[in-house]
């Protein structure tokens, strides 16, 4: 049997989702469209029940794309996920409001069962609802009250599948909800109209007292003009302090486990294209993808705590009008704070921006944030051109760098979002209705569960690409035309250098000069014009192309192409060989202005294909990344050729 | 007295009059608010915009913008 489960937002649908599943369920997209789709399943009896979690909503107006979508299935039998049941969920405390949705899909003639959640909180407000009088007034369903914030009530709920009604015809006011778009609002108004104040009567014959929300003193504090914002900044200075420290464990763990079966496999496989292929594309591309999960983990835990609790929709409110004229809405300030730590987390987190144009703007820029792959990149150039000292005797001027290139990514994004809120069409209105809902206690339960849900989709759909594109780039770093890194190889051998080398800086030199032959190796001769201006030679453009793969990856081009040890997360030694680096007219190649062109090229280029994968994921096409790609390589170019050409 | 949702201060009581785009009528019917509904301002963010106030149990967020299309009658407070 076919479920669909329904209900405004803010009812407690997925705490029910949640409860009857357990964890038998995946998140998809409904097809052609970015709305998410959780479905799952559970028996019964020895029935199987399928269910399908549709995205909150007020209305089966089809306004916006998670409207469309129910209205869409439920209005078409032949839809695929058209329901055999519809289990309708409100909330008891608010049920007035709650009752608009529940009777318009109450028009379908589709079997039903309606759950009245939040049986408690309404009981503690006071709230009397006269159960037996609601079950008068819809014969042909069946009601049962739960309280699924606490685990209480899937008994109740799974008796009523057992026992569901046939539908007798009957509708509330008659007027089926129509998927057609083209309705004018006059009508539907009217129609609306009509709906609630019938309800307001059904609502008198069972309800003695109506609800009004009491404003907790904390929603003063979480608004209040400074205390508000500082607590918000405390709240997201906690978040990252938590993220970088925790999540370098577990990524310094991921690494080295990949790099020692990486090794391990390279050593029980014969060698060959198999072993090589296996050993350093499949298995680094794949270890490249998890490398990311404990970073996206922990901030979609965090996330899913200040949305579980009801704190997200507060800083949403004291956003909203700072936001508001870059194109964006106050619900994007999570995705972009999240792009410090990684834009991957940071751009699914941009799907509770409902307006698709400012969620859009969101995505595209949410990459300029400065993430901490950046920072391997960072810390390396400013060590090596950034003389130390202090400005005015106690102001660091590293630090000060930093600080600007993380300030420059900050106000390129703002700056881009300013100009794709003019280029971007959109036909939605920017309206911000938004729902406030009551501060409470997170379910930890949810909390975890929305926490997997994001990791699966990251591995799996992402995660596809990710490891595509490594293989390519293996391809591309270990093949040459013809035979040229066997020669290049034993050119190698035979130089003084080599012969007095110890067995690893032989094989240092080797891949170094493997490298330099590959078609990453040409490919990088060939860019060098374009480079030039930049101040860069080949030997960056080609730590420029492999660094796609992830930008912490510049550093360990770098490393192999001088041919130093990379001895952990240690630069020195590799420091030292790029400041002996000369160009052809002797000055050296890490001058200030490259070091800065550099840099500032780090900031605004799209080096990272797991982001490439991710928007495309979140967009459904390739339009959107492609163009991301595209513009933040221009940005890239022109301020690097900018920098170098007034340093220089 | 008649006056605009978005001229209103914190914690006034007032009753809703008239709302005038028909689009955004519907969404707000959709969400509790309709004509006659009395209720009260109940946040407002630190740049005056957004606001919010008490529908029946529901707190809803509006921008002034949206605020600005409903047509109030302040209530004394009892």
């Amino acid at each position: 049997m076919k479920i669909a489960l329904l209900g405004n937002p803010n009812t407690g649908k997925s705490s029910i989702f949640n409860l009857l599943t357990g964890l038998r369920q995946q998140v998809g997209n409904f097809p052609g469209v970015t709305v998410e789709k959780k479905s799952g399943f559970f028996t019964d009896n020895n029935q199987k029940f399928d269910i399908v979690d549709f995205p909150g909503t007020y209305s089966l107006d089809p306004r916006s794309l998670d409207e469309k979508v129910v209205s869409k299935v439920i209005g078409d039998p032949k839809n695929p996920d058209y329901p055999d049941l519809i289990l309708a969920v409100v909330d008891a405390s608010r049920l007035e409001n709650n009752l608009f949705l529940f009777t318009q899909l109450y028009e379908f003639n589709i079997p039903m069962v309606l759950v009245l959640n939040m049986w408690d909180v309404a009981k503690k407000q006071g709230i009397q609802i006269n159960l037996d009088k609601l079950k008068q007034l819809f014969p042909d369903i069946t009601i049962v009250s739960t309280n699924a914030r606490l685990g209480l009530g899937k008994e109740r709920i799974l008796n009523a599948l057992n026992t569901v009604k046939t539908r007798d015809g009957n509708g509330f006011i008659g007027a089926t909800p129509s998927s057609n778009e083209e309705i004018n609002d006059k009508i539907k108004r009217q129609e609306a109209k009509v709906r609630k104040e019938k309800i307001e009567i059904v609502i008198n014959q069972i309800q003695t007292k109506s609800n009004t929300s009491k404003q907790s003193r904390l929603d003063t504090f979480f608004v209040h003009p400074l205390w508000g914002y500082l607590f918000f900044l405390g709240v997201l200075l906690i978040m990252f302090q938590f993220i970088f420290s925790f999540a370098a464990y577990p990524m310094d763990f991921i690494d080295s486990s990949f790099g020692s079966f990486a090794y391990w496999m390279s050593n029980i496989l014969p060698s060959g294209v198999l072993n090589d292929l296996v050993s350093e594309g499949i298995i680094p591309g794949v270890g490249g993808v998890v490398i990311f999960v404990p970073q996206i983990a922990l901030l979609f835990f965090f996330i899913g705590i200040l949305e579980e609790t009801g704190y997200l929709s507060r800083v949403v409110f004291i956003m909203d009008r700072i936001m508001r004229p870059l194109g964006l809405n106050g619900k994007s300030v999570v995705p972009l704070m999240s792009s410090l730590a990684c834009a991957i987390p940071g751009v699914m987190s941009a799907r509770t921006i409902s307006n698709w144009k400012e969620r859009l703007i969101t995505i595209l820029i949410a990459p300029l944030m400065s993430c901490s792959a950046r920072i391997p990149v960072y810390t390396l150039l400013i060590a090596l051109v950034i003389p130390k000292g202090y400005l005015f005797g106690f102001i660091n001027i590293q630090g000060i760098v930093l600080f600007g290139l993380y300030f420059l990514g900050i106000v390129g994004a703002l700056v881009t979002a300013l100009v794709l809120k003019l280029l971007i069409r959109s036909k939605s209105k920017g309206f911000m209705l938004l729902e406030l809902p009551a501060l409470k206690p997170p379910r930890w339960a949810d909390v975890f569960t929305s926490v997997l849900e994001k990791v699966k989709i990251f591995i799996f759909d992402a995660g596809k690409i990710i490891v595509a594109i490594s293989i390519v780039l293996w391809f591309l770093a270990s093949y040459g035309p013809g035979n040229s890194i066997n020669n290049a190889r034993e050119n190698i051998r035979r130089t003084a250098d080599y012969q007095t080398a110890d067995k690893e800086e032989k094989m240092n030199l080797e891949s170094s000069a493997g490298l330099k032959h590959s078609y990453i190796g040409q490919l990088g001769q060939i860019i060098e014009p374009a480079i030039a201006p930049l101040g860069y030679d080949w030997k960056i453009g080609i730590s420029l192309i492999t660094s796609f793969a992830a930008r912490e990856v510049f550093v360990g081009s770098l490393s192999t192409i001088y041919a130093v040890q990379d001895e952990g997360n240690e630069p020195t030694k590799l420091i030292d060989s790029m400041r002996k680096e000369k160009r052809a007219n002797g000055s050296p190649t890490y001058s200030l202005a490259a070091g800065i062109s550099l840099m500032v090229f780090y900031v605004f280029a799209m080096q990272c294909m797991s982001t490439v994968a991710i928007v495309k994921r979140e967009t459904q096409s390739w339009k959107w990344p492609l163009t991301q790609f595209a513009f933040m390589g221009i940005m890239a170019y022109t301020f690097s050729w900018l920098t170098y050409f007034i340093l220089a | 007295m008649q006056k605009r949702l978005s001229d209103c201060q914190l914690g006034e009581a007032i009753e809703v009059l008239s709302i005038e785009d028909d689009f955004m009528a519907t969404k707000l019917i959709e969400m509790g608010m309709t004509e006659h509904l009395k209720t009260k301002i109940v946040l407002i963010a630190p740049l005056g915009d957004p606001i919010a106030i008490d529908i029946k149990g529901f707190t809803l967020s509006l921008r002034k913008s949206e605020a600005e299309k409903i047509l109030v009658k302040k209530l004394s407070q009892s």
